[in-house]
């Protein structure tokens, strides 16, 4: 019987190989004692992201999106207005927890501070069972193909926040749910808060009326601009890609943070309007 | 690994390994990234990965799908990262055949060539590499189930293009 591909595997094996290939390899095998021998123990945060294949095309995981994430503490006025409520921590080999749950405080406004606080963490709640049923889940499916407890990386489920804007008028912070998987993903979630107002503030609140317009305007010059400065490596779904993704307008419900200036940024989902190493792409619309 | 001559056997079998497997290195490197410079770059990058982790290894008999898995995963990283950049291939002109269906057969390489990383793996691994599918999964860092999945799915994909009946 003849193999499949055999006329394949021909013209595969008959690839040039190039003449310094040699070469190259033996400069880079290093003399036996100059191994440093030491094991490398990563925070069990950071180590165990699994950076697999995953089974759709979208589905990719990078460092740089969990890095994203990492609290950063505001310079603040007088009274810290977005502060954490609490935090914890649990781990078993199914799946590593780490959540911080913010809340809003000493904004002189307490039914207000009620209401976002009770919202924010029934959501977080719901975010950390969601992603604890995926682990679940995963570790099943894991071992009834026939894998190896010792073989499971635990699911890295992280759940923090950022406070992007913090003064009398205006609070604004993310919310980030990350779970580290098979398919890894990371999703965001914005708080923006009128403090006078008690009310939680639209792209309309904060653009006018013509919102869309000038957003999608804004939006598409800097794409441009990005797209032809030859020295940056930001690059974005166009439509000669054929994938019908290119940036047409923001969404009714895009999401937005309004940054340390007091200027509004828009905030695409990855994947949404560009390649997945562009991460989740940033508009400030002046 | 605790002992010091275990080390050295293991510095052994690696370097045996990448003398003795360089071209299919290369071969394989060069179906990801269809660019020379790139190619060995990548190959270079895998050969030190794969000396300063010498020490992890747990069984030396299955160095080569442990050095495949950093390989593939250098390409799969690089092709991440470099998603955007179009990869143009140019056929050789001189390229000869004995089959006088010349043209599908280009056809079935350029196809593999263009099938997601995930199914060209498997279809390269298996079938120009004559790699079995338990190293398979190691070196995709998967378990053999999922191979099998992948298999069938890409000779699904293939199967128009391919002339032979195929026992699977």
């Amino acid at each position: 019987m003849k193999q499949p591909f055999a006329k394949e595997k021909e013209q595969y094996l008959s690839t040039p190989i190039p003449e310094n290939l040699s070469e190259k390899i033996q400069q880079v095998i290093p003399e036996p004692q100059t191994i440093h021998k030491k094991r490398y123990i990563f925070p069990k945060i950071i180590g165990s992201l699994a950076a697999c294949c995953a089974a759709f095309v979208f589905a990719v995981n990078t460092n740089t999106v969990f890095a994203e994430s990492i609290y950063k503490i505001p310079v603040l006025g007088d009274f810290a207005k977005v502060v954490t409520f609490k935090q914890y921590q649990s781990e078993d080999n199914i799946k590593i927890v780490n959540v911080k749950i913010p809340a809003l405080k000493e904004t002189g406004n307490n039914k207000l501070e009620n209401k976002i606080n009770q919202e924010i963490r029934n959501k977080i709640d719901l975010l950390v069972e969601e992603s604890k049923q995926h682990a679940q889940e995963y570790y099943d499916a894991f071992m009834e193909t026939g894998g190896k407890q010792e073989d499971f990386l635990p699911v890295d489920i992280v759940v923090d926040y950022e406070v992007k804007h913090s003064d009398d008028n205006q609070v604004s912070f993310v919310v980030t749910r990350f779970e580290g998987s098979f398919s890894a993903y990371t999703e965001k979630y914005y708080y923006n808060i009128d403090l006078a107002s008690g009310k939680e503030l639209t792209l309309k609140d904060v653009l006018g009326e013509n919102y869309k317009e000038k957003a999608n305007t804004s939006i598409q010059q800097q794409i441009q601009q990005q797209m032809e400065d030859e020295s940056s490596d930001k690059s974005y779904f166009v439509p000669e890609d054929l994938t019908g993704l290119e940036f047409k307008s923001i969404r009714d419900d895009q999401g937005f943070y309004i940054n340390e200036n007091g200027k509004t940024v828009i905030v695409f989902d990855k994947y949404e309007i560009a390649p997945g190493y562009m991460g989740f792409p940033e508009f400030v619309i002046e | 690994m605790t002992k010091k001559e275990t080390f050295q056997d293991a510095y052994q079998a690696l370097t045996n390994l990448i003398q003795d497997n360089q071209q299919s290195f290369y071969r394989l490197s060069y179906q990801y990234v269809k660019n020379v410079d790139t190619a060995m770059d990548l190959i270079q990058e895998a050969i030190v990965k794969a000396y300063s982790k010498l020490h992890t290894i747990k069984d030396i008999s299955s160095i080569k799908p442990w050095f495949y898995r950093i390989l593939v995963n250098e390409n799969l990283g690089y092709l991440r990262k470099n998603k955007h950049i179009i990869i143009t291939e140019q056929l050789p002109e001189d390229i000869v055949s004995t089959s006088t269906d010349l043209a599908e057969n280009i056809d079935l390489y350029q196809a593999i060539g263009s099938l997601s990383e995930e199914l060209k793996t498997i279809i390269v691994l298996r079938f120009f590499e004559d790699m079995k599918l338990e190293d398979i999964a190691l070196i995709t860092h998967t378990n053999i189930n999922t191979v099998k999945t992948r298999l069938y799915r890409a000779l699904k994909q293939l199967k128009p293009l391919m002339q032979e009946t195929m026992y699977l």
